[in-house]
């Protein structure tokens, strides 16, 4: 269904409108964890689902469109950080959206800390855990997501965690040093 | 340390938050601009050129002349003078639409002359912003930072966003546009232009940035001089300044033959690599890939026998490029060969400065046992970058990207590299094949002892 969907897409407005119109939540999920920011996440999933409108003829297997769809979006966030990044330049600034959950496993410090940790890493980096822990991607999918390598997809995914870990522990001695400093 | 399974369920329960719905306007502008926007076809290459009559191979001559001409009015007529459109002026629309979707990229052009001054092919790079409905140019001095929005179809409205060179705010310009080639060429014509730098500087052809991340890296690069757009590296080891790493547009420079291309521009880490190699990663990722790798803020990394996964600093190594020299020179998993130094110019921390870096040639040490989670083969690893940040303790905390560099982890037992040594940055010239490596270093050396930081 969904590749005849894909197939009529190639040549079909109103089919592609049907195709992602089904997909739009996910795909802001995803861009705004990576991005960080409503606006940009926005911007992200709106530049993807006009690239991918352009590109979708190239696709040569319909089966694969979430996957690829899921790249080009990916590749939308981690420009889009560049950019916010450069507009940025050295600040860091807090989160614009934090919404407590019926999960209340994390404080709302730990939300700050992990929020600041989070955004110390580079976009790609980012992506590749919003794709495991919010998509819930396995590495051989996130492999396909982005294409790269499943071994390729293990390895950065660990040296992400490790990074991540390593962020939340530069954060937590900083925070040390200004409470022993205060 | 967190242990992995605790990561696991922080980030599981910091990325449920969030938000989950897309706004219906996000889709609406979505589909407004797919409206004007053209599937890309795959191009199939005829059996043979179409058959021309003599009438018809005339007036594709005198096509092809006249856009010629009008590419050169600009470089030849001291005003704005705008030549006739040959054809009728399109319907314009009821209200003018945002910048069309084809242009947002980045366009490179041919070295043009602007105010006396040379612009080489990196300043003269249009950048088409999507969010903002900017075009500027690539270039520190003569911006052309302008507004873009579509009047007629083909017909776009640029309004000056500041003055000068010969310029005043909110000068409109009007140009038509046209793109060819599957949307990868794109030709401004002027139709009305008081802005006398756009006018000089926009008309004629440009091509599309073929980097597939815009903004991200240049990818194909003409012969000639060219500057990094996001990467900076100047970030000082134990220095105020370098807090965290900021994009610095134009801050490294380099010279190149024909033949390469930038793959990565981000704010750690510039690679160049060569074109050909460039194509084929973009539609096969496992395609090798040799690199002169920049990488900023570099620590010296602790091998398997410390960290098994090679992602921690070396303990007690300093930051500064005699430390990390040292280090290298005697680390027991290397082979190292110090070279005559290299000398940069650095307009960067001080006009007219230079920055004097040290040169080494690397390999494995012959038998070691050295090696890391993932790898194959023998690997030592080399450089990380890290992002220092004040502490209330002191200066030199920081915490590894992810970017890092190994030698070795090819399956060979010989992998020889030429390592670039400066405060706050190192270059590496890396093939992805150790048989390869002395004709690579050799292509690529001439390139790295090119490079200046920031312009002169």
């Amino acid at each position: 269904m969904t590749d005849e969907l894909v197939r009529r897409a190639t040549r079909d407005q109103e089919a592609y409108a049907d195709l992602v119109r089904a997909r739009g939540d996910r795909l802001f999920g995803i861009a705004h964890r990576i991005v960080r920011d409503i606006d940009r996440a926005e911007d992200a999933v709106q530049e993807a689902l006009v690239i991918a409108w352009r590109d979708l003829p190239a696709l040569r297997d319909p089966a694969r469109f979430d996957a690829w769809l899921t790249k080009v979006l990916v590749r939308c966030c981690v420009a889009e950080a560049v950019r916010s990044r450069r507009a940025v330049a050295n600040l860091v600034p807090m989160p614009l959206e934090v919404r407590s959950s019926a999960d209340d496993f994390l404080a709302v410090g730990d939300r700050d800390q992990l929020e600041r940790g989070f955004r110390r890493l580079p976009p790609e980096q980012r992506a590749l855990l919003v794709l495991r822990h919010y998509a819930g991607l396995e590495p051989t999918e996130i492999a396909d997501a982005i294409g790269i390598p499943a071994g390729t997809a293990r390895s950065r995914l660990h040296h992400a965690h490790r990074a991540m870990r390593a962020a939340l522990e530069a954060d937590a001695r900083t925070s040390r040093s200004d409470e022993a400093s205060a | 340390m967190t242990p992995d399974r605790d990561i696991d369920r922080i980030l599981d329960a910091f990325l449920a938050d969030g938000a989950h719905e897309l706004p219906d306007r996000v889709l609406d502008a979505a589909f407004e601009r797919i409206d004007r926007t053209s599937q890309r076809r795959i191009a199939r290459t005829p059996w043979r050129f179409p058959r021309m009559t003599p009438t018809i191979r005339f007036a594709a001559l005198a096509a092809a002349a006249l856009a010629v001409g009008l590419a050169v009015v600009p470089a030849l007529t001291p005003t704005n003078v705008v030549t006739p459109s040959p054809t009728p002026a399109p319907t314009p629309y009821p209200s003018p639409q945002p910048m069309p979707a084809g242009l947002k990229w980045w366009w490179g052009g041919d070295p043009r002359t602007v105010q006396g001054q040379l612009m080489n092919s990196q300043a003269a790079q249009l950048v088409m912003d999507d969010g903002a409905l900017k075009l500027s140019l690539r270039s520190g001095n003569a911006s052309l930072d302008s507004t873009v929005r579509e009047t007629a179809p083909g017909v776009i409205e640029l309004t000056s966003v500041v003055g000068g060179y010969g310029c005043r705010s909110h000068d409109v310009g009007t140009w038509s546009y046209r793109l060819t080639e599957g949307d990868t060429k794109l030709e401004l014509v002027p139709l009305d232009e008081p802005c006398n730098l756009r006018f000089r500087v926009l008309a004629g052809r440009w091509t599309r940035g073929s980097c597939d991340v815009p903004g991200a890296c240049m990818g194909a690069l003409s012969a000639g001089t060219h500057s990094s757009g996001n990467f900076d590296p100047t970030v000082s080891p134990g220095g105020p300044d370098g807090v965290v790493a900021k994009a610095r547009e134009g801050a490294l420079r380099f010279t190149v033959p024909e033949g390469w291309a930038n793959r990565v521009d981000w704010l750690y880490q510039y690679w160049l690599v060569p074109q050909e190699e460039y194509e084929a990663q973009r539609t096969n990722p496992d395609a090798p890939l040799d690199v002169i790798g920049f990488l900023n803020e570099p620590v010296a990394m602790a091998s398997g026998d410390a960290d098994p996964d090679c992602f921690a600093a070396a303990d007690g190594v300093g930051s500064t490029r005699d430390d990390l020299a040292a280090w290298l020179l005697v680390h027991p998993g290397l082979t190292v060969t110090e070279r005559d130094p290299i000398t940069f110019e650095d307009h960067l921390r001080e006009p007219g400065g230079t920055v004097t870096a040290r040169v080494f040639d690397v390999d494995l040490a012959p038998g070691t046992t050295l090696t890391c989670t993932d790898a194959n083969g023998p690997t030592v690893p080399l450089f990380g970058s890290a992002e220092a940040y004040t502490s209330a303790e002191g200066w030199n905390d920081q915490y590894l990207r992810f970017a890092s560099w190994a030698v070795g982890a090819t399956g060979r037992d010989t992998d020889p590299m030429r390592i670039v040594i400066a405060d706050g940055l190192v270059i590496i010239i890396d093939s992805a094949d150790p048989t390869t490596a002395a004709t690579f270093i050799d292509r690529a050396t001439p390139i790295v002892e090119s490079v200046s930081f920031g312009a002169p």
